[in-house]
């Protein structure tokens, strides 16, 4: 075996182990893509800045499959989106609500690029006019 | 002085970015404001301690003020934590104190518990985090204190402290004890 490819296999064998967790999706179609499309609206809570369908902490795959469950029980998105909703706050929604706690955060940068349009509009337009 | 407007209002949108993350974050549980604070605690699905359906039901704290701590002995905070809850229970012998095993077994649980202190007078299991998940837990330890009518007046995400027991719980568990009492 070639020095190449033995750098390649090691190369491969130091990569990072994905984590894969095999989760049992439900039977019914319709419900999965019900529970689905909550798991894709949430923030995972333990893990800072992480989407709940990413994460593969243990209180991250409990909730997968709380949300599993009320989405077989006839559950709708809505239904659990208002339900963590109700027990971690706006802050579990990947995408917060529109609310006049969160304005400037929804409209600060389109206020910034208007700002540094201005700017860049200040400092390249000559002054003084018509001569 | 025109020159210096960019920089001002460029100044003046970074602080109100900085002042708006801070206070969005609604979902940060801490003492006292969590989401759940004056709502009624609604029926937790859990497990006794031969995995048999235990749940905690509003019955189970009609008339009487609860202290509930989520607990695993597993997790180094809530090792630290269990001196102040013997204290706290020591000053609060009336207050019905539950513990929750969020992740744990029995097994592993008791001698934890007789080897940290024990203020509970139930201990019951959380094995798939259902409960957990019903009282927006963040992390644990975790503890709620829920009146007599069954209402949510405290929740602490970490650690209780010495300077929390002495001066945020205990006084809110005589104030609720005393309330109950009132009413009876």
């Amino acid at each position: 075996m070639r020095a190449s490819h033995l750098f390649m296999i090691a190369l491969l064998a130091c990569a990072p182990a994905q984590a894969v967790t095999i989760e049992q999706k439900l039977p019914d179609a319709s419900q999965e893509q019900v529970a689905q499309n909550a798991i894709g609206k949430l923030n995972c809570v333990v893990c800072e800045g992480q989407a709940l369908a990413d994460s593969d902490a243990t209180f991250a795959r409990e909730m997968r499959h709380e949300i599993r469950r009320m989405a077989s029980e006839g559950a709708t998105t809505d239904d659990i989106l208002t339900y963590f909703r109700a027990r971690y706050g706006a802050s579990i929604l990947l995408t917060p609500p529109v609310q006049s706690n969160t304005l400037i955060l929804w409209f600060a940068p389109l206020a910034m690029v208007l700002l540094g349009a201005w700017i860049l509009w200040r400092t390249t337009c000559p002054r003084g006019g018509s001569q | 002085m025109i020159r210096m407007i960019p920089v001002l209002l460029f100044s003046v949108l970074a602080a109100l970015l900085f002042v708006a993350l801070i206070g969005s974050s609604d979902g940060d549980v801490k003492r006292a404001n969590g989401p759940l604070i004056d709502q009624p605690m609604k029926t937790l699905p859990l497990k006794d301690a031969e995995s048999a359906d235990m749940p905690l039901t509003p019955e189970d704290l009609h008339g009487k003020v609860t202290l509930i701590n989520l607990l695993a002995s597993w997790c180094a905070p809530c090792e630290a934590e269990m001196g102040e809850l013997v204290a706290l229970k020591d000053d609060a012998e009336a207050v019905q104190f539950i513990g929750i095993a969020w992740n744990d077994s029995p097994i592993t649980i008791a001698p934890w518990l007789k080897k940290h202190g024990d203020p509970f007078d139930s201990m019951r299991y959380d094995p798939g985090g259902r409960a957990a998940i019903a009282l927006g837990v963040r992390g644990i330890p975790e503890t709620y204190v829920v009146d007599a009518k069954g209402t949510i007046r405290y929740q602490l995400s970490g650690p209780l402290t010495e300077d929390m027991r002495k001066n945020e719980v205990l006084p809110l568990l005589k104030q609720l004890q005393s309330e109950a009492d009132d009413a009876r």
